[in-house]
């Protein structure tokens, strides 16, 4: 499939840049010859059906994964195959779709340990105001993070993640086992307000049409690949595409919401949070 | 040949035989079902014990120095059926303790417990089996028949154990391209999969326990009845790892392997050093020995994990194609368990 | 029985204050790192023996305590780096990482037999004299144990709990590739893990040896059992659990050995991992039995 993109759209200078990216488990690519861009405060989603490789992207261009080709370059700067600390250091805050909390540790410790790199007085000030911005984590400060609800636990590791102020938010579908009005919230309040603050947001997303509401530019993966690039909004009108790359086709793995559906239909039962 | 020396060669291709013998018993839990057995040599002095208590005759026996239960004087083979048995039968309790769904490591540890303390108990129950200084004067089977011709003794006892070693291949040849062999080693590549195809994971591996323990009674029965005694220093933990060392410098999971490994380790330089003369302290040759064991496995590991005779993968020439099935349907558990576990998270 | 009692707790004390010491850089080890380190005891060994030197030198024992803790702390840094990193990076499992370990401690105490040979040492420790406390009967060395014990208990709570360093370990143990993804540097965390534990280990191996009173190179090695025990019995990976396990371990081994045959000391240590090993496998104080790689 060619890649069809829209050039027409102007995009704000490039802080991640992904180059002729492969990479994979062992030596078997998952995902070969991407190309990606995220732009300074730019909202950007990558969806697609199941077992496309979006993970394993999100993985490689974090460094816990080694990559197999390619490069990455952040604020310019070549970063391809740094180790995650020092991708961290950059200012990159990445929360991962699964064993995205320390499981052993309480809520206050997650957070502590997500403001390593901060002076203490400097970190208690930052987990207050993150506490203030999720009041729902308040009551649950002490609670060892395996006690926690799926929802919870994703709250806790975002959280953790806005400690260190990231320049650049990696998130691999940070709304899944929200409830919906906190997925909304999530989405439509958060995500945009820290694209607002100048910090760029790379997300991958299967409730496909919240994240592109939401997306200055979308990517669309299959199989590995990335098969189309567009303004998130071109994407969420074409009713076609939408239903032929997040529905239908690949109905055989369970896949994201069809686009004419909206996503609630399909979203799980609201946990308390 | 001088008759020193067709003792000497003797001895060690008895050795030999218990060793290979042993290591196959271990090779079926470790390298066929995935258990990592650091109890093993428990079922060996098992064996050796059953045998030689049940070939000794009663404790006032030779002015009743020694203490043990048993006595009864039982005629050859019987002893020996007695003592597999009994190596099969402590495998349960045994298996119960310590492979329960712990980590592999723990199971190593808890298995590692196992054997100190039944060798604990050994040297400190005199009543058991004469205690530390064990059992000893257990008769030779069949030596009435040779009266008194050491010599000739020794080569029919290496006959003797040839002739089991043979049987003993049969045996672990025939477990090992069974169904059962099959489901082992799915259990030993990937324990979902197989709970998944054979439900009960626990009795596979108390199974794979209780052959393999059947295996190292035996070769202890038929150390004990040649050497005639047994004592708890003969089997402490280390000796598993010989063992152990033996198989994976073999080959695991390969019986051709196994043997070569026991020629290569415990013959090679534990037994064949015996006849060493001493030099330096005494102790200097041991402890050079057990450096060398060591120093071997991890060039082993490092080198050539697989083994000097790796496993055979195409070992089924003729129904080759029901193990492709299989393999692939493990695959596919594997994965499918994979995505279930992923999309339950 | 109180006459029988009081001794066997003072023992029990004692033991117990040797079995934390052991224990708690054991457990640290494996919650660090996920190794389950069986060169432990032979670590012990050969630090215990370099104490020996130091001491027939003509220095205290105490330096040579000291000796023995940088010795320690080296050895396991280098083990760590030079074998079960490589061997953990060329995909070796779990349970063969146990075997490396094996290898490795038989490697050690071998080579100390070699040296030695299998005679008895002791050290030489100034003039004991005994005090009476409560009902505990206790000589100088086993006082200044048990108060080396509680120190190093104390020091590792607050490592653990009041310092970043002791942040980071609790987050590599808890989950390495999340902790590097909060900008922890895991590797520089890992390898002071193998110091700080290994300094442990190399004073637990003098403490063992100054309470035997006289030593061979198998000493320490028939004392990892028993520090195994303690460790798995708080749950491994869990330095308190190790605490409480090296305190009931090591008073119900005394008092066992008292009444019941002496020889079954560790007999009933082990009977009670094994009845922990069946009721609750995971150990009593831990929260989870994780499945981690080896961290790095
Ligand atoms: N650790 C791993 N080792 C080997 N293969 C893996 C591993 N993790 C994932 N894969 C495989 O890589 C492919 C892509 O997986 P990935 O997790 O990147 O998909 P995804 O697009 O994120 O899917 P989802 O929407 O379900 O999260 C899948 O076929 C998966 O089975
Ligand atoms: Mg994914």
């Amino acid at each position: 499939m060619p890649t069809s993109s829209v050039e027409s759209t102007q995009r704000p200078a490039a802080h991640l840049e992904v180059r002729d990216f492969t990479a994979g488990y062992g030596r078997i690519p998952i995902v070969s010859s991407i190309n990606l861009d995220v732009g300074e405060g730019e909202v950007v989603a990558i969806v697609g059906p199941n077992g496309a490789g979006k993970s394993t992207l999100l993985k490689a261009i974090v460094g816990v994964i080694p990559s197999l080709g390619g490069s990455i370059r952040l604020r310019g700067d070549i970063v391809t195959n740094l180790s995650t600390d020092d991708l961290v250091r950059r200012g990159i805050g990445y929360v991962p779709q699964s064993h995205d909390v320390f499981d052993t540790l309480t809520v206050e410790e997650n957070m502590r340990i997500g403001g390593y790199l901060l002076a203490k007085p400097e970190a208690e000030a930052r987990m207050a105001r993150i506490l203030d911005t999720f009041p729902t984590l308040r009551p649950l400060i002490r609670r060892i993070a395996h006690k926690l609800s799926g929802g919870e636990r994703k709250l806790v590791a975002i959280a953790r993640v806005m400690m260190l102020q990231p320049s650049l938010y990696v998130l691999d579908e940070p709304t899944s086992n929200l409830s919906v009005e906190l997925a909304h919230k999530l989405l439509t309040d958060y995500v945009r307000r820290i694209a607002s603050t100048g910090a760029a947001v790379l997300l991958v997303e299967q409730k496909a049409k919240a994240a592109l509401e939401v997306s200055n530019w979308a990517y669309l993966m299959v199989a590995g690949a990335i098969s189309m690039s567009s303004p998130a909004a071109m994407l969420l009108a074409d009713e076609s595409i939408a239903h032929r790359f997040l529905g239908k086709v690949t109905a055989g793995s369970s896949s994201a919401p069809p686009g004419g559906t909206g996503p609630d239909s399909t979203l799980p039962e609201a946990p308390a949070v | 040949m001088s008759s020193a020396f067709q003792f000497y060669v003797t001895t060690l291709l008895i050795y030999a035989g218990v060793d290979i013998l042993a290591a196959w018993g271990l090779n079926l839990q470790f390298g066929t079902a995935g258990l990592l057995s650091f109890a093993f040599i428990v079922f060996q002095a098992a064996g050796a014990y059953t045998a030689g208590v049940l070939a000794l005759g009663p404790q006032t026996d030779n002015g009743g120095y020694q203490h043990y239960i048993g006595g009864y004087a039982l005629p050859f083979p019987i002893p020996i059926l007695a003592a597999m048995a009994v190596g099969a039968v402590i495998a349960v309790p045994i298996g119960l303790i310590a492979l329960r769904r712990l980590r592999s490591d723990y199971q190593a540890v808890a298995l590692l417990v196992v054997s100190i303390i039944a060798s604990s108990i050994a040297t400190n129950e005199t009543e058991l089996f004469n205690g530390a200084a064990g059992i000893s004067l257990v008769p030779h089977p069949l030596a009435d028949q040779f009266g008194g011709d050491l010599l000739t003794y020794q080569w029919f006892y290496v006959g003797f154990t040839a002739a089991v070693c043979l049987v003993a291949y049969l045996i672990v040849h025939r477990v090992t391209h069974s169904p059962l062999g099959r489901a082992f080693r799915a259990m030993r590549d990937n324990e979902q999969a197989a709970s998944a195809l054979a439900k009960d994971i626990t009795g596979l591996r108390l199974l794979a326990f209780a052959i393999g323990g059947a295996l190292g009674a035996l070769s202890g029965a038929i150390l004990v009845l040649f050497i005639g005694t047994w004592a708890p220093s003969a089997w402490l933990y280390p000796e598993t790892f010989v063992l152990l060392a033996a198989i994976i410098v073999g080959g695991t999971n390969n019986s051709l392997g196994t043997v070569v490994g026991v020629l290569l380790v415990p013959i090679g330089f534990a037994e064949g050093s015996r006849f060493l003369p001493e030099i330096g302290h005494p102790g200097l040759i041991d402890a050079g020995q057990w450096i060398a064991i060591g120093l071997m496995l991890l060039i082993f590991l490092w080198f050539r994990p697989q083994g000097i005779l790796p496993e055979r993968k195409h070992r089924y020439a003729n129904d080759g194609r029901l193990v492709t099935v299989l393999d692939e349907l493990a695959g596919w558990l594997r994965r499918s368990l994979a995505l279930i576990q992923r999309s339950s998270r | 029985m109180p006459y029988l009692l009081g001794p066997s707790i003072g023992f029990g004390l004692v033991t117990a204050s040797i079995l934390a010491l052991a224990a708690v850089g054991f457990t640290m080890q494996f919650g660090v790192t996920n190794i389950l380190n069986l060169a432990y005891g032979e670590v012990m060994a050969t630090s215990g023996f370099v104490a020996l030197i130091v001491n027939r030198a003509g220095l205290s024992i105490w330096f040579g305590m000291a000796a023995a803790a940088v010795f320690g702390a080296a050895l396991s840094y280098l083990l760590n780096r030079v074998i079960f990193i490589p061997f953990a990076r060329r995909g070796t499992k779990l349970f063969g990482m146990v075997i490396v370990t094996i290898a490795v401690g038989l490697i050690l105490e071998n080579s100390i037999l070699a040296i030695t040979g299998p005679n008895f040492f002791s050290y030489i420790v100034p003039q004991e004299s005994t005090y009476s406390v409560g009902f505990l009967i206790l000589t100088t060395s086993q006082i200044v144990l048990m108060g080396l014990a509680t120190l190093a208990m104390i020091a590792v709570h607050s490592l653990l709990r009041l310092t970043r360093l002791g942040m980071a370990m609790r987050a590599t143990a808890s989950d390495a590739s999340l902790a590097r993804g909060c900008g922890i540097r895991t590797e520089r965390i890992v390898d002071a893990g193998w110091l700080i534990s290994g300094a442990m280990c190399g004073i637990a191996g003098v403490a063992l040896f100054i309470n035997t009173t006289s030593f061979t190179s198998a000493t320490a090695n028939s004392f990892l059992v028993v520090i195994v025990a303690a460790a798995i019995l708080g749950g491994v990976g869990q330095p308190y659990g190790a605490m409480l396990g090296a305190l009931v371990i090591g008073l119900t081994s005394e008092i066992a050995a008292a009444f019941l045959n002496p020889a079954y000391k560790n007999v009933v240590a082990f009977v009670i991992l094994v009845v922990v090993l069946l009721l609750r496998p995971q150990g009593i104080l831990a929260q989870i039995a994780v499945q981690r790689e080896i961290a790095r």
